[in-house]
């Protein structure tokens, strides 16, 4: 099941894993990837336009931009604009086939990844 | 009822270029530059019942709006007043289906031989219905009752003739009698272009056929549809869009509109239970609107080579919605800015998982990223060159950027994805209409979401009063906070809208020396910004500068060819500055060239970058 052009969900030693094109696991496949990806937040100029955002806007004191990480291979996954301390989203999710239900989910045994840092 | 294939396909495509000229009939007669520069208008056809089978490929939403007023009609008024041939009906209520009050609909049975056989429908985009603010934008209001005037269905024409008590009520409010009075006059000319040209396909091919065609059209859209979504993975993509509102606070609130699509087999759902409580007016939909939403994104996300018959495509899919919600308002919440709001939020948000689900069914090539996800508009009012009272809306903003594709760059300024003959206004003809001058419009640097597909560049304005009086604005977009043209797999979002007024300039001096201002950052004056919505005035010196969303990036900038990269800088569509520090490109000054040594260092550098700013390795 392919989530984006990087990500999919494979049969890996029996269990379903989200998978990096680069190879690189990144957690289960019925858990969110943004959690076990490198994530990067801050302000829109991250995106790159200053020209535009040139600090006109009150939107830097409210909004962030997100940046989701390959952990092996440093790929951006996906991007988020969202509202300053809002949940991460979780923008896919598998519908459980009977098959994958019947495997057990390593969640229990992973925790994600706290490593954030703001930048600006 | 059957029907010959070969009679099906000639008269589907006869009945498809019949909605084409009754949408163009309401070019021709509007005198509106809304509705003959900007396309900002639609007409469908629909069944006896009230279903639409064609809709024109202008304002796509109204494929929901008018079938939501026929049907109403057909339910309320059938034995009171009736309803007879050479009859139509006049609405603008959104809790009849209209999106906003500003888009004022008729609509008409087609009758043959006594019975009715069908039904036309036109609306366009009005520019002032009546109400305490001038234009679309109920400034302040608090509910529906300090909106525009609203228009629940009359019978505007009775049996061939258009009633002067109700025309004269109709126009009575408005602060522009003549131009509300001519595009009352489009619609109920489209209408009559709908009748003739389909008693002329009945007289040719007989009722049988023409009902079959109809009946045909619609089973054949709705399983083609199902069998695309049957060959697509099942899973649950979900999307958040944000807009930015004062509720009467005092405070620009974040709403969000929150859509949770979920797949299986051949369903495919729609959820926006998610979504924030409604606000008290301005930016709420109801019902018609929000399937309307949808639906626009559905037709060029999955119905490429599908009929867009809304009938038959929305059958195969479910919309679920909140009652009391910003996308499901409850009476007498107020909707008159909805289309660009809430409206545009409910697509964005469609659009975006659509996007997702094709990129899992492995059809890259049919995903385009966010596209001019917010709309910055200007409606102005005041006496024009000869001291007549005028009102209009600049739309340049529908020359937005269009998002990144999954295989190729969005296409800069090419504007709506979802009502792909909408355009946007001929500067010298609102020069010529309005007293108005433009300092320049072009495509603006930067402002095109990053990727390995670029997000198409947008589109930015200046201009100022000339030759007459501008006695008020109304500055409006959902989203001026956020960018929300986003990208996908990676892309990056595009510029946020940007519009603030130069207070007091010396753009006229300039002009005196013979100097036409290139940037407004080289006037002097003082520089005013505004919230989501805003009204004020414009004095003669004070100069509008404005930007629209680009389009949203395709996976990751460093993943570019730096040739492409190199084009764009040369285009001016990207800066070197810009090249460097998000596509890790190093271009050579003044050769032009790109420095692929080091530009292969710089990514490497941006990569070890990405490691530190995420706080380490995993």
């Amino acid at each position: 099941m392919i989530i984006n052009t990087q990500l999919e969900i494979v049969l890996e030693g029996g269990k379903e894993v989200v998978r990096c094109k680069c190879g690189r696991v990144l957690c289960s496949g019925n858990e969110n990837y943004k959690l076990f990806a490198l994530r990067q937040e801050g302000p829109f100029s991250m995106a790159g336009p200053e020209k535009i955002f040139s600090g006109k806007y009150k939107g830097e004191e409210r909004f962030v931009f997100r940046l989701f990480f390959c952990p092996g291979c440093l790929t951006v996954l996906e991007c988020e604009v969202a509202p300053k301390g809002s949940q991460i989203l979780r923008d896919y999710e598998p519908i459980p086939s009977p098959e994958s239900q019947k495997i057990e989910s390593t969640a229990k045994d992973r925790s994600p990844s706290p490593q954030v840092k703001s930048s600006g | 009822m059957k029907i010959d294939p070969i009679t099906f396909e000639v008269l589907t495509h006869r009945l498809i270029a019949i909605n084409d000229e009754t949408a163009l009939t309401i070019r021709q007669v509007s005198p509106s530059p809304v509705a003959n520069q900007v396309y900002d208008f639609n007409s469908c056809l629909m069944t006896k019942d009230g279903d639409a089978f064609t809709v024109g490929n202008y304002i796509v939403s109204h494929a929901d709006s008018i079938p939501a007023i026929t049907k109403n009609v057909i339910a309320e008024f059938s034995e009171n007043p009736g309803i007879s041939e050479g009859d139509m009906f006049l609405c603008n209520d959104p809790y009849t289906g209209s999106p906003h009050q500003t888009c004022s609909t008729v609509v008409a049975p087609i009758f043959w031989k006594g019975e009715i056989v069908s039904w036309s429908g036109a609306t366009v985009h009005v520019i002032d219905v009546g109400g305490p603010v001038e234009g679309q934008v109920a400034f302040g209001a608090q509910s529906l009752f300090a909106e525009q005037r609203v228009t629940t269905p009359v019978k505007i024409v009775e049996k061939g003739t258009v009633r002067k008590d109700i025309e004269r009520s109709y126009v009575s409010q408005t602060r522009l009698p003549e131009l509300l009075s001519l595009d009352l006059r489009a619609k109920i000319a489209s209408n009559n272009v709908a009748r003739e040209r389909i008693h002329e396909v009945i007289s040719q091919y007989g009722l049988e056929n023409y009902l079959g065609t109809l009946e045909t059209l619609i089973s054949l859209s709705e399983k083609r549809l199902r069998s695309r979504l049957k060959e697509f993975p099942d899973g649950i993509w979900r999307h958040k869009t944000y807009l930015n509102y004062d509720p009467g606070s005092g405070e620009q609130k974040i709403y969000t509109v929150s859509l949770e699509m979920r797949k299986k087999g051949d369903s495919l759902t729609f959820d926006f239970s998610g979504t924030d409580d409604q606000a008290p007016a301005v930016i709420n939909m109801t019902r018609p609107a929000l399937t309307g939403a949808v639906l626009m994104a559905v037709f060029p996300y999955l119905c490429w080579d599908i009929p867009h018959c809304p009938t038959g495509v929305e059958r195969a899919y479910e919309v679920v919605s909140r009652q009391g919600s910003l996308v499901d308002c409850r009476w007498p919440a107020g909707c008159s800015k909805s289309t660009t709001t809430s409206l545009r939020a409910a697509t964005v948000a469609t659009s975006l998982t659509l996007a997702k689900m094709l990129i899992a069914a492995g059809r890259t090539d049919r995903v385009l990223s966010s596209s001019q996800a917010d709309i910055n508009i200007a409606d102005f009012f005041g006496l024009d060159h000869n001291s007549k009272f005028f009102g209009t809306v600049l739309l340049d903003a529908m020359g937005g950027g269009m998002g990144a594709r999954g295989f190729k760059d969005g296409i800069d300024t090419g504007g709506n994805f979802d009502s792909v003959t909408a355009g946007f206004p001929n500067v010298e003809t609102m020069e010529a209409r309005f007293p108005v001058l433009y300092l320049y419009r072009r495509q603006i640097m930067d402002s095109g979401g990053a990727g390995k597909y670029r997000g198409g560049a947008t589109i930015g304005w200046a201009w100022v009063p000339h030759k007459g009086k501008i006695t008020g604005i109304v500055l409006h977009c959902a989203a001026p906070e956020a960018a929300v043209s986003v990208g996908v797999s990676g892309g990056y979002p595009s510029c946020i809208n940007q519009r603030y007024v130069k207070r007091d300039s010396d753009v006229r001096t300039r002009f005196q020396r013979g100097i036409i201002p290139s940037e407004i950052d080289e006037l002097d004056g003082h520089e005013e910004t505004f919230p989501a919505i805003a009204k004020t005035f414009l004095g003669d010196n004070d100069v509008v500068s404005m930007v629209c969303m680009g389009g949203g990036g395709f996976g990751d900038p460093l993943e570019r060819d730096p040739a492409l990269v190199l084009k764009d800088v040369k285009n001016s569509l990207v800066s070197n500055e810009y090249a460097e520090k998000v596509y890790g490109v190093i271009i050579e000054t003044p050769a032009m060239n790109v420095d692929f040594s080091k530009t292969e260092e710089k990514r490497a550098e941006i990569r070890s970058l990405r490691r530190k700013g995420a706080g380490g390795v995993r």
